[in-house]
């Protein structure tokens, strides 16, 4: 894994990520302060460190587990740095604001299983942001319902 | 007053007993109403206002991902000038739409629809309908015509509508719910008497939960008045269309169902103008997607301008409006509909031009029209078919006859579909002669079907089903193949070496391999390159110039040559035509027809032909038919001509006869019929029809 992080932050040195195979099925791209665009696929995402959590959400019946990588992971190997927000944007046309503080606070995460299980777009997938609203019963409520987006498609660190 | 009673008398003690045992009473029923109470408050803040928005925000955006899917599966099957759309975005909004609808299948959607037999009803038939659209999508061609496009839009349709209005009420019942619970938390009040006197604590615990659910009371209104302006601009947007701010189609259909209610309540008057705009193709072909933008706005606001403000004005397509007239006699309906034409009429100054359009309107009337929305939509949409056949710029009422219209259409592209393996397609070709002596220089090659039952049919009758349905591009080979191997024959019959026109339709233009085609029927048919001259038109070729530069280049390169057909009628710039490899221009007959009798048309044709010469290119004058046109393009300068003055479009045979008697070679004042009358009355049947 290592190796692979070096390998993906000689490519954003050089200015792209990934090969032309890999730049096809690009799922996520995140966007930095600078202007600077990473493009991540699945592989790439499953090889940074997997997080998983489990809980309610009220979309769903009973506790779900969720496994992803934590966006602090996934912003450190896209060489994001500390911004005031994250714009989050959806093949649905959704878009919604995170807060640099959430992220930093709870572990949030963008799913790519839920109960092992990869997400098809209509089981809102590929990508969905996850918050831990099961182990931080203050994260309950429309508020962070409304951050929890789902089809993610894209990340934009906002100054 | 009794001071020499002690304060331990047991008539007292037993009278504070009992007050004692009273007030606990009191109190523990005070406790239970207050309990009760606490509990009603709690259940209503629960159920109330919440979950009601959760399920118009769904419902909203369910309606949402409908729209987007049907818009993106509309422009898959139809040929949408204005955008692409491939079937990956098909695939991708109908997913969008599944993940919407399954929403409604757990979690707290699922919850809140217990009971709600009506939203329950929606969604199952949703289900239903997104269960039969996963079956027919994989195999849909890009066909507006395939039953089950049809199918899908038929079954999709109607939910949308009912979508829309099952979230409208969602948020009008939210207003009502929150407003309802201010109301009883305000009429509470009363009750706090009695709970002071009694239970303090209970008191501060009630009163707490007061003024939380007062809070969250006044929360909800907010929420909801937020959510209505919400859903009110998201009901906008999706109800107008972007670039005019007209209705679109989705809210056309509600305003026409409760025109509708109305017509059949008060028995009043209610008519549906169909108008499509003429002519506006080559303006946005040839002048680019802007300038078609802004005339498309400025018809919008002369539109609404002509109408009054109780009139409803919508645009339900790429060039197509739709007006709604109440209270108008059939009289007052005419007049309306050429008011409409009148400012349409007035010229557009747009980019530094002046540019003319026209419209033709079909009209449809409640209830001999139709006494559905969509029986009104689509006889005056029949209505306005009638009017453009009948040649632009009209008005027609619809009537039932018009009904088999559609069908009829059905059938002929079927037998158009067949007409090439029957061998029903034959060439006529018309000559090409030098103004100054009669002689032959060229024949363009001019498509006619052969109908088994309705006779020999014209190219303007049959040319735009088939560019509608694809089949002009077979058609299109078919016609080059065939004129080719005619051009090749006459020259080893050492007839003439005589050079070959052939029209290009804009879809075979824009084949990518039309160079590589045109090679091989060239080497097939062994005709050389330098007598093959193909026609095109000036939108065809300003749709995409570089496209045009690179294929021509191509082509004439081997020899091939073109031709600008119709010029004069188009938007072509001279910068343009420097640009391109063309060797030819031929004027368009109308302004031929009229060019010695209107200064006018006289003017342009001076001026085509002059610009023509400077540029060194051929000048063909179409539609000649009297002597008084050709000695008019004579004394012009204009060198070439086609018409009837010197003969109509000849089967083969029949031209290689005339040729071979040297008519044409020996004619100069006369027209070749009258010599040959023979020849032309084996073909009386054929109407004097403008040449395509």
């Amino acid at each position: 894994m290592n190796f692979f992080k070096l390998v993906l932050a000689m490519s954003i040195v050089l200015g792209f990520a990934g090969s032309a195979a890999a730049l096809d099925s690009t799922i996520l791209s995140v966007q930095r302060t600078d202007g600077a665009e990473v493009e991540f696929n699945l592989d790439q995402l499953e090889a940074l460190e997997p997080y998983t959590l489990i809980t309610h959400t009220v979309w769903t019946d009973g506790p779900q587990q969720f496994t992803g990588v934590r966006l602090t992971t996934l912003f450190e190997a896209a060489g994001v740095k500390q911004g005031a927000t994250i714009k989050a944007m959806a093949l649905n046309d959704y878009a919604v604001e995170l807060p640099w503080s959430d992220i930093r606070k709870y572990p949030v995460i963008v799913a790519y299983q839920l109960n092992g299980e990869y997400m098809p777009i209509r089981d809102r997938g590929p990508l969905w942001i996850i918050y831990p609203q099961d182990d931080y019963p203050k994260l309950r409520g429309s508020g962070v319902q409304a951050k929890m987006i789902w089809q993610l498609n894209s990340l934009q660190a906002v100054q | 007053m009794d001071t020499s009673e002690p304060a331990s008398s047991p008539q007292i003690a037993r009278r504070s007993f009992s007050a004692v045992i009273w007030l606990t009473l009191a109190f523990v029923l005070f406790a239970f109403s207050l309990v009760g109470a606490y509990n009603e408050l709690r259940r209503r803040d629960a159920l109330s206002v919440e979950g009601l928005g959760e399920q118009a925000h769904a419902l909203f955006y369910t309606y949402h991902e409908i729209n987007r899917f049907m818009v993106s599966l509309s422009r898959y099957t139809h040929d949408d000038p204005f955008k692409e759309a491939g079937r990956k975005d098909v695939e991708r909004h109908f997913e969008l739409l599944v993940s919407r609808i399954k929403m409604f299948k757990a979690g707290d959607l699922k919850r809140n629809l217990a009971g709600d037999e009506d939203l329950e009803q929606v969604i199952s038939e949703l289900g239903k309908a997104i269960a039969l659209v996963e079956i027919l999508l994989p195999d849909l061609p890009p066909d507006p015509r395939d039953p089950r496009y049809l199918r899908i839009v038929n079954t999709l349709d109607p939910l949308r509508l009912v979508v829309f209005i099952q979230g409208r009420e969602k948020v009008v019942e939210i207003s009502a719910r929150s407003e309802e619970l201010l109301q009883t938390i305000s009429n509470g009040s009363r009750y706090l008497l009695a709970p002071v006197l009694t239970a303090g604590l209970l008191l501060l615990l009630f009163t707490a939960e007061l003024r939380r659910s007062r809070k969250l009371a006044t929360a909800l209104t907010e929420e909801s008045m937020h959510l209505r302006t919400a859903s009110e601009q998201l009901a906008h947007e999706v109800g107008h269309d972007h670039l005019t701010g007209l209705p679109n189609r989705a809210l056309l259909e509600e305003f026409l169902s409760q025109s509708l209610a109305r017509a059949r309540r008060n028995g009043s008057e209610l008519a549906l103008f169909f108008l499509d705009l003429d002519r506006f193709k080559p303006v946005n072909d040839s002048l680019g997607h802007s300038v078609g933008d802004d005339m498309l706005r400025m018809v919008a606001s002369r539109l609404s301008s002509s109408v009054r403000e109780t009139d409803i004005v919508a645009r339900v397509g790429g060039d197509e409006f739709v007006v709604l007239f109440e209270g108008l006699d059939e009289a007052g309906q005419l007049e309306a509909a050429h008011r409409l034409l009148a400012n349409l009429h007035q010229p557009f100054p747009i980019a530094n031009q002046t540019l003319f359009i026209g419209a033709s309107i079909g009209i449809s009337r409640y209830p001999s029209g139709g006494t559905e929305p969509h029986q009104l939509m689509r006889n005056a949409d029949a209505a306005m078919y009638n009017a453009k056949r009948q040649g632009h710029d009209t008005v027609v009422f619809y009537d039932p006859q018009m009904n088999s219209y559609a069908e009829k259409w059905f059938e002929k592209e079927a037998q158009l579909r067949t007409a090439i393996k029957k061998g029903e397609f034959e060439l006529h070709y018309q000559p090409q002669v030098a103004l100054s002596d009669g002689s032959v220089v060229g024949v363009e090659a001019l498509l006619r079907w052969r109908h088994p039952k309705r006779g020999l049919i014209m190219p303007d009758e049959f040319i735009p089903l088939a560019e509608a349905s694809g089949l002009i591009v077979p058609i299109g080979d078919w016609v080059l193949r065939n004129a080719c191997k005619q051009a090749a024959r006459w020259q080893r019959e050492n007839l003439l070496p005589i050079q070959m026109s052939v029209n290009l339709s804009a879809r075979q233009f824009q084949v990518p391999d039309l160079a590589a085609k045109v090679v091989s029927i060239l080497a097939e048919t062994g005709l050389a390159p330098k007598h093959l001259l193909l026609e095109l038109t000036e939108s065809m070729l300003l749709t995409d110039v570089e496209f045009a530069i690179e294929v021509m280049g191509e082509l004439s390169a081997l020899g091939v040559r073109f031709a600008i057909d119709d010029f004069g009628v188009g938007y072509t710039s001279l910068n343009y035509l420097q640009r391109l490899p063309v060797s030819q221009i031929k004027i368009d007959r109308s302004f031929v027809l009229k060019a010695p009798l209107s200064p006018s048309a006289g003017a342009i044709t001076r001026a085509i032909i002059a610009l023509g010469n400077s540029l060194q290119f051929e000048v063909v004058a179409e539609g000649v038919e009297t002597p008084e046109q050709r000695d008019f393009l004579r004394a012009q300068g204009c060198e070439m001509g086609q018409g009837f003055l010197y003969s109509r479009p000849l089967p083969a045979t029949a031209l290689s006869a005339a040729m071979l008697l040297g008519h044409f070679a020996a004619y100069n004042d006369g027209p070749i019929t009258s010599k040959a009358n023979a020849l032309s009355e084996v073909h009386a049947n054929e109407q004097a029809a403008p040449t395509v």
